[in-house]
């Protein structure tokens, strides 16, 4: 009796089985084709048909499969379940051991919509979510799978997804193969689809909230209030490419960001038409954004296809960008290029994203659209760095020219403070001038002249009236001296001479002048001048005591004396040749000139002349030696 | 016959030009005062062809008198009397229409000859002199002065620059070609736009000293 129970169990069982593998639709159906490519890790396979269905159910089901051939972009059962009611999908294909290599195996996938589950030969190898509720999205992210080497077995094998949702349900590409191929394809999609996405749109976050903080500050820049919009409405956008999970309810995220694409795009528009200071932007801005109100609204309320927000948003990248171009014949700067150049550029991009969302075309491989929000920034960056630079070295010229005219304050300053000390040290000179002027009018002076009247009136001896006279004269010349002839050399012994016109004419002596061209000298003061005069008064009067001339030639001429340049002012008569070694001739009166001409530190000669006569020279520097070392110390 | 006036309070200065005026056959004393308050009552008695003033009265300067005597038009030679020729006595009673210096310690005969000189068109001129005079009819522009209203001629110029580099009158003569009375006229020239100027100077200084005591 156990034995019959046993052959019926037996044969039940092997009934069952054979049954079970008869309704089994796998075997009714050959394994799933695929395209294989060779790597130097092996080949890789990408199915080209597909085993799906809709159900419901936690277990893998054993029939209702329905294979589909999608001709390779995305394995993909466009199903839209009912909102909030999660729906599941089922995906299985079969395949030949023998297609992979005998390396390490993985499966790579993406573009699941969202929850997924992959069982390997009926054992879960794989899931993307902790708990059923885990609101994950994997629509555009890339899933590496590595397989433990038992997890395949010989001969046929059979990979089954499982994904579920609320909103959008989608088995995506499936591949298996080496795994470092796979890792590799694995690392370029990670980071085209989500890193760089990540980074793209975190900077221009954070540079559009610089931009909101300077526009606070300076509110007239109206540009930076609209890079500010611009990046944040990119951000809302993009963020369901790279987000791990759904933020909030998915009904609301869907729709915003839907309709983040169009205000992102007016927003971008409206920063490009302020930035470039397009003519009529202030009426096409709040054009672009009622319209938009107008479409969110609509699409919302009637459910009507996305394509009435896309499209306009596409309208608009095309208007900007050619309102840019056009706009570039009247300012043609460097930020017309670019930012027309990054309108246009969306304009590309979206019919590139376009053509991949509708399986039109393959295209890059993955959506442009996460990084235009980030060429705005780089256009933002570009133009504003620019003008910025500019702004810094416009400062930096300013502050140039600031600093020279500080300097030539400064200069001016100490200039008229060394003219007012001048001024000071003049006014006081003059007034002591004046003060002896005075002095010698009302009392020396009024009284010689009067003792000189008086005592030729009452015809006083000759010695008496002579000696009155020559006082007179004495005190001529030195008022002469005090006269401000600012170190005219020139002047001063011409004005002496004028002062002894008469004694040289009443001596019979034709006075012949011979002025060549001389400067002032800086140095010479009254007592300077009065030294000098003394001399030339002591020679021209030896002249007509002495020498028995008929002509004196006096003169003065620029002369460079040991490399110094100098005047020479000189007495040359046609008289008695003088012997400088008799001391009769010496006297009192040429010790008296060679000490005043050393006082002067200048050169003093009295010699016979080469054609008869005597010479008598003095040679006087333009710098003085101590004004010459302290002019070499500085 | 040149009738000559003095005005000096000095007597011995005043006898030894008495004596000087005397003693010249072409020459008449016309006419002497002591002080500021004589002069004016002889000004306005007139008839004579030179004045000889000297600038320290006891009453005030000689320069009024000067200006008082120009102000009148006459063909009146006026010689400012000085102890030195300073530039800045000289210049001062030139600005206020004397035409020439008569220097205090100058000899009888001396003092003969300026007067005939300056009667016959010359007047003297020192090196110093030329060379102030060059400094103050020029237009300044440092100063806030008008423009002089009786500009040099460039002879005038030319001859200025001769003289304030020491050349007398007959070498000036030679240099410029001109004969020396031609030289003496251009230098009374030069001293009357001086005075010309330095009335222009008063109005305006007196001008603007009222626009800003007006506000």
């Amino acid at each position: 009796m156990k034995q019959r129970h046993k052959v019926c169990l037996r044969v039940i069982s092997w009934l069952y089985l054979l049954l079970a593998i008869a309704a089994s639709p796998a075997f009714a159906r050959p394994l799933n084709s695929f395209l294989s490519t060779p790597s130097a890790d092996g080949p890789v396979i990408n199915f080209t048909e597909i085993d799906v269905q809709l159900a419901d159910q936690d277990l893998i089901p054993t029939s209702g499969w329905v294979r589909e051939n999608r001709n390779g972009i995305k394995w993909y059962s466009d199903i839209r379940p009912i909102a909030g009611k999660a729906q599941t999908l089922w995906g299985r294909v079969r395949f030949d051991r023998r297609a992979l290599g005998n390396g390490p195996i993985a499966i790579y996938t993406q573009d699941n919509r969202e929850q997924i589950k992959v069982f390997v030969n009926s054992k879960e190898v794989f899931r993307n979510f902790a708990k059923p509720d885990d609101r994950v999205l994997s629509w555009y992210r890339p899933y590496i799978i590595p397989l433990s080497s038992d997890a395949l077995k010989s001969g046929e094998n059979e990979i089954i997804f499982r994904v579920s949702s609320t909103f959008s349900l989608a088995v995506g590409r499936i591949e298996i193969g080496a795994q470092p191929a796979l890792q590799k394809r694995y690392a370029v999609q990670n980071t085209v689809r989500i890193t760089g996405p990540i980074v793209a749109n975190y900077a221009m976050l954070i540079m559009g909230l610089a931009a909101l903080l300077m526009w606070f500050v300076r509110r007239v820049d109206t540009e930076l209030l609209f890079f500010a919009l611009t990046a944040v409405m990119w951000m809302v956008r993009d963020y369901h490419f790279f987000a791990i999970r759904l933020p909030f309810d998915p009904v609301i995220f869907y729709g915003l960001t839907v309709y983040a694409l169009y205000f992102a795009a007016a927003a971008s528009s409206a920063f490009c038409l302020v930035f470039l200071k397009i003519p009529g932007r202030e009426k096409i801005i709040p054009v672009m954004f009622g319209f938009g109100l107008f479409v969110c609204i609509l699409h919302a309320a009637f459910r009507v296809t996305e394509l009435v927000v896309y499209i306009p948003t596409f309208l608009i990248a095309i208007l900007t960008s050619f309102l840019g171009f056009m706009d570039l014949r009247r300012a043609k700067t460097p930020d017309h290029m670019f930012l027309s150049l990054v309108m246009a550029s969306l304009t590309l991009s979206s019919t590139h994203d376009f053509g991949r969302n509708e399986e039109l075309w393959h295209g890059l491989g993955f959506y442009l659209q996460p990084y235009i929000g980030f060429t705005f920034m780089l256009a933002f960056l570009l133009s504003f760095g620019r003008r910025s630079l500019a702004a810094i070295t416009e400062l930096g010229h300013m502050n140039q020219t600031l600093e020279t005219r500080i300097a030539e304050a400064r200069d001016e300053l100490g200039a008229s403070e060394v003219r007012r000390q001048a001024l000071e040290v003049d006014r006081a000179i003059v007034t002591e001038r004046e003060r002896m002027m005075r002095e010698m009018h009302d009392g020396i002076g009024s009284n010689l002249v009067t003792a000189l009247a008086i005592a030729e009136k009452q015809q006083q001896p000759a010695t008496t009236i002579k000696t009155l006279r020559r006082a007179v004269a004495d005190l001529k010349i030195t008022v002469d001296s005090l006269e401000p002839v600012k170190g005219d050399l020139v002047v001063l012994i011409g004005n002496l001479r004028h002062r002894m016109a008469q004694d040289l004419k009443a001596a019979g002596l034709i006075s012949k002048w011979e002025v060549g061209h001389c400067s002032p000298l800086p140095w010479i003061d009254a007592s300077n001048a009065l030294h000098v005069l003394r001399i030339f008064q002591e020679a021209i009067s030896n002249v007509i005591a002495h020498s028995g001339a008929t002509t004196l030639r006096i003169g003065c001429h620029e002369e460079v004396r040991d490399g110094v340049l100098g005047v020479v002012a000189f007495v040359t008569d046609d008289g008695r040749s003088i012997d400088p070694e008799a001391p009769s001739h010496g006297g009192k009166g040429l010790s008296n000139m060679r000490g005043r001409a050393e006082s002067l530190h200048g050169q003093f000669a009295i010699a016979p002349a080469e054609d008869g006569g005597t010479r008598m020279t003095l040679w006087l520097p333009y710098d003085r030696p101590e004004q010459r070392k302290s002019s070499e110390t500085r | 016959m040149i009738r000559v006036a003095i005005v000096e309070d000095d007597p011995v200065m005043r006898d030894k030009l008495s004596d000087a005026i005397a003693m010249a056959d072409d020459m008449l004393l016309c006419g002497i005062s002591s002080n500021v308050a004589e002069a004016n009552g002889m000004i306005e008695a007139g008839g004579y062809d030179v004045m000889l003033c000297d600038l320290g009265l006891p009453d005030g300067n000689g320069v009024t008198v000067i200006r008082k005597e120009a102000s009148l038009g006459r063909d009146t030679d006026i010689l400012v009397i000085t102890l030195f020729a300073d530039h800045a006595k000289v210049l001062e009673a030139i600005r206020a229409g004397a035409r020439g210096y008569l220097l205090k310690d100058e000899t009888i005969p001396e003092c003969i000859a300026a007067v005939r000189e300056i009667r016959r068109g010359g007047s003297p001129i020192s090196p110093i002199i030329a060379r102030e005079l060059l400094a103050q009819i020029l237009p300044d522009p440092e100063r806030s002065l008008p423009p002089p209203v009786s500009p040099l001629s460039e002879r005038e110029l030319e001859l200025l620059n001769l003289f304030s580099r020491g050349f007398s009158y007959l070498e000036c003569a030679d240099v410029l070609s001109l004969s020396i009375n031609t030289i003496g006229s251009h230098v009374k020239n030069i001293y009357r736009k001086l005075e010309v100027n330095s009335r222009a100077e008063a109005l305006f200084e007196a001008t603007s000293q009222g626009l800003l005591a007006r506000h």
